[in-house]
C-alpha cells in the first residue's frame, strides 16, 4: 500500500515536472506569432470573418467548417498539400509536417526540409498532433480514419479544424484539375490570402487555356491514345483508374485517356489497348527509367505503338496523386511530348 | 492406371482450353493454330503472317506460359501438401505448415516496402521471397531437430507456428511503419497470390524444381505409406524415420519456396488438393501422389481462368478464387464421402 502511494506521488511529480518543460518549451513561440498576426489583422477580421468552408470527413461525408479568424497553427501530414500552403506563402504557419513516399517539387524542398517533421509518413499519432497545438489539420482524406489521424469529427469537436484536399476525398468523383483550383480557392478564404489563391488559379487557368487552345487544332481522329503505366514486373502491369488525375491530365493536354480500371492487370490488355504513348509513373523508389528499360525489354510488348516508336513521358509522383499549383506545368509537358510539332 | 490417362488428358485439354480465355478475345481456331504453327515451326506464309500479329504474342508470350506456371504451382502446391501431411503424419498440414509463407511473406514485403533486394531489378521481389521462404524453414528444421535429434512432429509443428507468428509480426511492423499506401496494397496483394506476371524469363527455374522433385517423390509412395502408419511401425521396416523426414522436409520446402517466389501464397490448393483426391482414390500414395499433381495443376488452371475473367479488364487474386471455389467443393465430399485420413 505505501508503495502503491509512492509510485503515484512520484507519477504526479513527474506529470507536473513534464508539463513545466512543455511550456517553458514552447509557450514562447505560441504567442509570439499568435499576437502579431492578430494586430496585423484586426481591421481585416471583421469583413472576412467568418468563413464557411464546405469540407468532407475522412468517409466522403459533407462537413461545414466555419472560420472566425485565420488558422495560425497548421498541421499538415500530406507532402502535396505542404506543397500547396508553401506556394501560397504559408510556411510560417506550418508547425507539424509529415513526410511520404514522394518528394515536393524541387522549388519547395529547401523550405520543406526546414519544416518541423513530426511523421516520417502521412498518419502521425494523435498526440503528437495535438501536442503541436493546432487549430487546423490540411491533409489526405484517407488518413482521417480512427486508427489513423482520428476522425474529423473528434478533431472539430476538439475546436481543431480540419480541411482535406479536394482529390483526396472518398467517394466515386473523380480527380479533376478543376478540385485543384477548389482547394486554392478555399485555402485563399481559410487564410484571408485569396488575393494571392486568385493570382494563382488565373496563372494556372491561362496555361490551361494556353495548352487548350494549341492542341484544339489536332482533329478527333489525331489525338494520341495515352496509357498510365504505375509498374511493370514481366508480363504484369499496374494501371490507374478513369477516376484518377492522370485521366484529367491526358484529357487536358488534348490526348485521349485509355485509363479504365485500376490495379495488376495482365500485360495483354495493354498489346490490346495499343496505346500511341505511355504516361510513366516516377516514384523515389521505382524510377520511371527502370520501368521503360523494362517494358523495351519485353519481347511481347514489340508490336504495341508506344513501345515500338519510344514514346514514353514520366511524371512525378506529387503531380499525378493529388494534383499541385504546379501540376498545370506538368499539362503543358504532356501536351509538348504528345504534339511535339505543335509545340516547336 | 487408367485414371492416370484420364487425368492426363484433361490437365492437356485444359490447357489448351484456358488459353483461349483472356481479356482479349481470340478464337480457338486460331489458337489452335498459333500453337500448332509455333510448335511444329512451320514457316508458311500464312503461318509468319500470323506469328507476327500481336495475337500470336498474346498466345505465346503471355497466356502460355501463365497457363502452364498455373500447372506448375499447382502441382508444386499439391505435391508439397500430400508429402508434408504423410511426414508430419497431420491432416491439417499444409505446404505452408513450416511457416514457409510467412518467411516469403516477409521477404516479399522488405522487397516491396523496403527495396531490400533492389540489386535484382524487378526480380527482387521474387528473391527476398525465395530467401525468406529458405530462411524460415532452415530454421524450423533447425529447432526441430535440436536436442534428441530425432525430430518429433509436434516439435516441428511449434516450431512452424512460432516462426510463423514471428515472421507474421514483423511483416505487419514493416506494413505499419511503411509510408507507402500504395506498396501496402501490393503488400497485399502479393499474399493473396497471382500468376499475371508469369513470362518465359520466370518460368523455368519453377518448372525444372517441380519436375525433378515430383519424379524423386514418385519413386518414394511407399516409404510415405509407412511414415502415414506411424514412426514405430516404420522403424520396425528398417526405414530410417528420421533422415528421410529430412530430406523430404527440405525436398518439399524448395518446391514450396520456388512455387511461392513465383506466383504469393496461394492458399487451400495444398490442404485440400490431397485430401479430395484420398476421399476419390483411398489412402495409397502410390496413386494419391500422381493423381494430386495432376489435380493441382487443373484446379489451378482454372481458378486462374476465372479469376482473370470473372472483373472485366482486371485481376482477382487467386488466392481468393482458390477459397471460394475449393472450400465449398471440399465441404461438399466432406458430407458426401465418409473420410478419415488413411485410417479407416
Amino acid at each position: 500500500m505505501k508503495k502503491n502511494l509512492w509510485l503515484v506521488l512520484l507519477l504526479c511529480l513527474s506529470m507536473t515536472l513534464s508539463a513545466c518543460g512543455q511550456k517553458q518549451g514552447i509557450e514562447p513561440e505560441v504567442t509570439e506569432p499568435v499576437t502579431e498576426e492578430n494586430q496585423q489583422e484586426i481591421q481585416e477580421v471583421n469583413e472576412h470573418y467568418p468563413v464557411t468552408i464546405e469540407n468532407y470527413d475522412g468517409t466522403g461525408e459533407r462537413v461545414e467548417q466555419v472560420f472566425e479568424k485565420a488558422p495560425e497553427r497548421i498541421v499538415s501530414n500530406q507532402p502535396q498539400a505542404i506543397q500547396l500552403l508553401l506556394a501560397l506563402g504559408l510556411k510560417e504557419k506550418i508547425v507539424g509536417a509529415c513526410r511520404s513516399v514522394g518528394d515536393v517539387n524541387e522549388k519547395y524542398l529547401d523550405e520543406f526540409n526546414s519544416l518541423n517533421f513530426i511523421s516520417e509518413n502521412d498518419s502521425p499519432a494523435k498526440e503528437v498532433v495535438l501536442d503541436q497545438n493546432p487549430d487546423i489539420i490540411i491533409g489526405w482524406g484517407s488518413t482521417f480514419g480512427e486508427n489513423t489521424l482520428g476522425s474529423v469529427k473528434d478533431w472539430n469537436d476538439k475546436g481543431i479544424h480540419t480541411y482535406l484536399v479536394e482529390n483526396s476525398v472518398a467517394g466515386e468523383d473523380s480527380r479533376t484539375l478543376d478540385r485543384i483550383y477548389k482547394d486554392i480557392e478555399n485555402l485563399g478564404k481559410i487564410f484571408d490570402v485569396e488575393e494571392k489563391a486568385s493570382k494563382m488559379i488565373e496563372d494556372m487557368k491561362s496555361k490551361q487555356s494556353n495548352v487548350e487552345d494549341k492542341v484544339s487544332q489536332i482533329a478527333e481522329e489525331d489525338r494520341v491514345k495515352v496509357l498510365t503505366v504505375q509498374m511493370v514486373y514481366e508480363n504484369e502491369f499496374y494501371a490507374r483508374s478513369r477516376r484518377d488525375l492522370t485521366t484529367d491530365l491526358i484529357t487536358r493536354a488534348g490526348a485521349i485517356s485509355l485509363d479504365d480500371e485500376g490495379g495488376k492487370q495482365s500485360i495483354e490488355n495493354l498489346i490490346a489497348i495499343n496505346p500511341d504513348v505511355l504516361l510513366i509513373i516516377n516514384r523515389i523508389d521505382s524510377p520511371a527509367q527502370e520501368k521503360i528499360e523494362a517494358l523495351k525489354a519485353n519481347k511481347s510488348l514489340a508490336n504495341v505503338d508506344a513501345i515500338k516508336d519510344e514514346r514514353f513521358i514520366s511524371v512525378d509522383y506529387v503531380d499525378f496523386y493529388g494534383g499541385n499549383y504546379e501540376t498545370m506545368n506538368t499539362v503543358e509537358r504532356l501536351a509538348e511530348g504528345f504534339y511535339p510539332d505543335l509545340f516547336k | 492406371m487408367i485414371i492416370l490417362i484420364i487425368m492426363s488428358c484433361l490437365l492437356i485439354i485444359s490447357v489448351v482450353l484456358a488459353i483461349t480465355f483472356g481479356p482479349v478475345s481470340i478464337e480457338a481456331k486460331e489458337v489452335a493454330k498459333i500453337l500448332y504453327y509455333k510448335i511444329f515451326n512451320i514457316e508458311t506464309t500464312e503461318a509468319l503472317e500470323l506469328l507476327s500479329s500481336s495475337r500470336a504474342d498474346i498466345i505465346w508470350n503471355i497466356r502460355l506460359p501463365r497457363v502452364l506456371m498455373a500447372v506448375v504451382v499447382g502441382s508444386g502446391l499439391a505435391l508439397s501438401g500430400v508429402t508434408m501431411q504423410a511426414v508430419v503424419k497431420n491432416p491439417l498440414a499444409n505446404p505452408y505448415i513450416l511457416g514457409i509463407s510467412s518467411g516469403a511473406s516477409l521477404g516479399a514485403t522488405m522487397g516491396i516496402l523496403l527495396g531490400s533486394f533492389h540489386w535484382f531489378g524487378t526480380y527482387g521481389v521474387s528473391v527476398g521471397s525465395f530467401i525468406g521462404a529458405l530462411l524460415t524453414s532452415l530454421f524450423v528444421f533447425t529447432i526441430a531437430f535440436s536436442g534428441t535429434g530425432r525430430g518429433n512432429t509436434i516439435k516441428l509443428l511449434l516450431a512452424g507456428m512460432a516462426i510463423n507468428a514471428m515472421c507474421s509480426a514483423f511483416t505487419n511492423f514493416i506494413i505499419y511503419i511503411a509510408k507507402d499506401a500504395e506498396g501496402i496494397r501490393s503488400v497485399t496483394f502479393w499474399t493473396m497470390g497471382g500468376l499475371t506476371s508469369a513470362s518465359w524469363s520466370l518460368l523455368p527455374i519453377p518448372l525444372v524444381t517441380t519436375l525433378v522433385i515430383t519424379a524423386f517423390f514418385l519413386t518414394q509412395f511407399r516409404i510415405l505409406n509407412v511414415l502415414l502408419l506411424g514412426e514405430e511401425s516404420a522403424m520396425t521396416l528398417g526405414i530410417d524415420v528420421t533422415k528421410m523426414r529430412k530430406i523430404y522436409l527440405v525436398l518439399t520446402s524448395c518446391v514450396t519456396g520456388v512455387v511461392v517466389a513465383a506466383s504469393g501464397t496461394i492458399g487451400f490448393v495444398g490442404l485440400i488438393v490431397p485430401h479430395v483426391v484420398r476421399m476419390l482414390v483411398g489412402s495409397d500414395h502410390k496413386r494419391v501422389l500422381p493423381i494430386s499433381i495432376l489435380a493441382g495443376g487443373i484446379f489451378l488452371i482454372w481458378c486462374d481462368v476465372f479469376a482473370r475473367m470473372i472483373i472485366h479488364n482486371s485481376e482477382l487474386p487467386i488466392g481468393i478464387v482458390t477459397s471460394m471455389i475449393g472450400g465449398p467443393f471440399f465441404i461438399y465430399l466432406m458430407l458426401t464421402k465418409s473420410y478419415g485420413f488413411g485410417g479407416e
